[in-house]
């Protein structure tokens, strides 16, 4: 399971490619995330742990 | 010449130069098509298998072979006598401190900057006078963009796909010069780096902008160096960390030794002088920089000491982190090549193998 930027996708899938786990899952958090508020981090943070719990539960 | 897949070129150069564009395979200048004979020219010059695999370039991982850098160096428009020092180049690159993964990927504008010393300057008619780090020298500009295009085509460093950098800088074009060791009151950069004088020697920074260190005034080293503290300190960079590269031009240097400053006093007095404090801004910035500073060594697990309102920034960890080299043609203009991240240990020094 990746957890990744929005904006370090493409980069994320070619190094799955390359490495030879093409089938990895991404949990994808929403660019940018330096600057937001708290709330809003946990908001994210929380997003991408129900998405890398469902992709490493199926 | 095996082991690349050749391809059938349409016939006219702009048809192969729109063709290379299209497929992203170009720092967006017109190119030099690497035909059979140009490249087999290019591998003439040294002593190598062309399947030599140089190393896996991130971030595609891909094989960098003699063969693939002679084709890029080939396009960059390089001679085949320049092929040595773009060689030399590339093993800097591949070298593991200096973390092509992050500089290829990541969102800072930083990109390879290279610093040539010995005879090879002279036999290749490299520039290290007027303009060293401008335009209209070919071996200054064709070495650099050489590996920019090996970068780009074997390492997958495209603009915007693989290459996040959220600007970028002039400098990735390409950023080669040769130190003015003629000219230097001081031993070449590269004895610093630990190679005899004399030794034909390339060393790669990773450098993510300039400032330039203008004193025309000031007739001591103090003077001299008190300007460039002032513009390093208010704006050319106390970056997080890193070693900074100064290229501090012939006139200024002399300044300095004719009042008996050697490199490593210059290094002294610049770590003890080019610094800033929170307290020396307004609130408002003093606060965000404090909290950025203890956020970072938070993260990072670092046993550093909180950052206060009287804490020094410093434009290094230490004054043996500064680089110095001298070039520049008449004047008073010296320059800041700033690091962009990755802390210290990244610089790499290759002897050119001719």
């Amino acid at each position: 399971m990746v957890v990744t930027s929005q904006e370090f996708f493409t980069l994320g899938k070619a190094e799955c490619q390359t490495l030879g786990m093409p089938d990895l899952r991404f949990a994808i958090v929403p660019h940018p995330f330096g600057s937001l508020k708290r709330d809003v981090v946990r908001n994210h943070a929380s997003k991408a742990w129900e998405q890398a719990k469902s992709g490493l539960t199926k | 010449m095996t082991a690349q897949r050749q391809l059938e070129a349409p016939d006219s150069l702009e048809e192969i130069n729109a063709l290379y564009y299209e497929r992203h395979m170009t720092d967006g200048l017109p190119i030099v098509p690497p035909t059979a004979e140009r490249v087999g020219a290019m591998l003439k010059v040294v002593d190598r298998d062309p399947q030599e695999l140089l190393g896996t370039m991130a971030p595609r991982w891909a094989p960098c072979t003699i063969q693939k850098v002679a084709i890029n160096a080939v396009i960059a428009g390089c001679l085949p006598e320049y092929f040595p020092v773009v060689v030399a180049a590339v093993e800097c690159v591949l070298q593991e401190n200096f973390n092509l993964y992050g500089v290829q990927a990541t969102t800072n504008p930083i990109g390879p900057c290279f610093l040539v010393n010995g005879p090879i300057r002279q036999e290749l008619q490299m520039n290290g006078g007027y303009n060293l780090f401008g335009p209209g020298n070919r071996a200054n500009a064709t070495i650099g963009r050489a590996v920019r295009l090996v970068l780009l085509n074997v390492g997958g460093g495209v603009p915007g796909d693989l290459d996040r950098a959220t600007q970028g800088w002039p400098g990735k074009y390409t950023l080669c010069f040769p130190e003015s060791e003629e000219q230097s009151p001081w031993d070449p950069y590269s004895v610093d780096r630990g190679f005899a004088k004399g030794a034909n020697t390339i060393t790669l920074f990773g450098i993510g902008g300039f400032t330039n260190l203008a004193d025309l005034h000031s007739n001591t080293a103090v003077g001299v160096l008190g300007t460039f503290c002032r513009l390093i300190a208010m704006g050319g960079g106390t970056p997080s960390g890193g070693s900074p590269l100064i290229v501090i031009c012939p006139e200024h240097a002399e300044i300095m030794a004719r009042d008996g400053m050697s490199k490593a006093d210059v290094k002294k007095y610049l770590f003890e002088n080019a610094r800033v404090k929170p307290s020396g801004f307004t609130a408002t910035v003093a606060e965000e920089w404090l909290g950025f500073r203890n956020r970072q060594t938070q993260v990072s697990g670092s046993n550093a000491p909180e950052f206060t309102l009287d804490s020094w920034g410093t434009m290094s960890p230490a004054p043996e982190h500064i680089q110095i080299a001298v070039g520049g043609g008449a004047g008073c203009h010296s320059a800041l090549l700033s690091p962009s991240f990755g802390g210290v240990g990244t610089i790499v020094t290759r002897e050119i193998i001719k």
